[in-house]
């Protein structure tokens, strides 16, 4: 199996985990899952430091679109603190 | 756009289309959260899927393996004609005046590597003592291309031999699935790789050089010990490629 081969297996293995995890403790919030997802995505790449120059460069705009998302829900979890409603699902 | 249109951006395009109908079927009809999650993982399954599939190399691996086979199948018409049978040397690039390692060839099997101390004319047939018979031919293998992607990196040290090879042949190359480095106590260095895929016809020259495999290792061992190495012994078995290097 090639090394990016097995980088996306390991990536669908953990996210099928964990939703499992998550339809088993029946989630009912969508902004936890996400960050969570994001969290595993950007350790998961990380982990894969051997991989092409080529392809980090790429999965750098990967990681830069999800971290934006988890500031966006990070944000999102705050002003609903504050506000007291939520702005986001 | 059409060079990129591989097997990971067709898995890219299902995954993202796929992704987004879970989310709004799941999420908008049936408000179903763990579904609509795994949709979110769909789309970014597929996002990292469309980063490598602008990543995979612009040439195919057939390409690749022609070119290879091509100039090795020159050295070997070269050394068969000359009549070489020694154990090719490979030096570090601090030996050699072209920047980068190459193997030395010597023409008899006596060779005293205490005249290697200074770098070696950029030549094909070069004369690395004070005597007649201190000549040899100098080539490029493919160890020499890869130790240059190494360039940037600091290789110098023993520690710095495993994770530059990975780096290398698991990272840059994806030629093997793993490598480990072991030293024996008289200093010879023994290379295990798992699950290569480089895999080619069995030419003469290998016996003399190596295979390219062994050729890339033995590259890096000497530009990392800054030494002169011998490909000591080679060994194959189902699941592992062994190479013992000896500092020359």
């Amino acid at each position: 199996m090639t090394l990016y081969n097995r980088y996306i297996v390991s990536l669908a293995l953990i996210f099928s985990l964990t939703s499992v995890v998550f339809a088993l403790v029946a989630i009912a919030n969508l902004d936890l899952c996400l960050t969570i997802y994001i969290i595993e995505s950007l350790i998961v790449t990380e982990l894969f430091i051997y991989l092409n120059p080529r392809a980090k460069r790429n999965l750098i705009w990967v990681n830069v679109i999800l971290f934006s998302l988890f500031i966006l829900l990070v944000v999102a979890k705050i002003a609903e603190i504050i506000l007291g409603q939520g702005l986001l699902f | 756009m059409h060079r990129y249109k591989n097997t990971y951006f067709y898995l890219a395009v299902a995954l993202l289309c796929a992704g987004v109908l879970f989310c709004l079927l799941f999420y908008l009809l049936n408000r179903s959260i763990p579904l609509t999650a795994v949709g979110a993982s769909m789309l970014i399954l597929g996002l990292v899927c469309l980063a490598l599939a602008r990543s995979l190399p612009r040439i195919s691996p057939e390409t690749g393996a022609m070119l290879l086979d091509t100039s090795m199948g020159n050295i070997n018409l070269l050394i068969e004609e000359l009549g070489l049978r020694v154990k090719a040397i490979y030096l570090p690039s601090s030996l050699t005046s072209s920047g980068k390692p190459q193997a030395l060839l010597p023409l008899s099997s006596d060779i005293d590597t205490k005249w290697l101390d200074r770098p070696l004319p950029q030549r094909l047939i070069v004369k690395y003592g004070p005597n007649n018979e201190n000549v040899g031919i100098l080539v490029s293998t493919p160890g020499s291309v890869s130790a240059v992607l190494l360039a940037a990196e600091d290789i110098s040290g023993m520690d710095a031999i495993e994770s530059s090879l990975t780096h290398v042949l698991v990272g840059l190359l994806d030629a093997v699935g793993g490598v480990r480095v072991s030293q024996s106590n008289d200093g010879d260095l023994t290379i295990r790789i798992s699950g290569s895929r480089l895999d080619g016809e069995n030419v003469a020259l290998y016996e003399w050089l190596g295979t390219p495999l062994a050729s890339i290792v033995a590259s890096i061992a000497a530009e990392a010990m800054d030494k002169p190495v011998r490909i000591l012994e080679e060994t194959q078995n189902k699941k592992h490629i062994d190479i013992r290097i000896g500092v020359a």
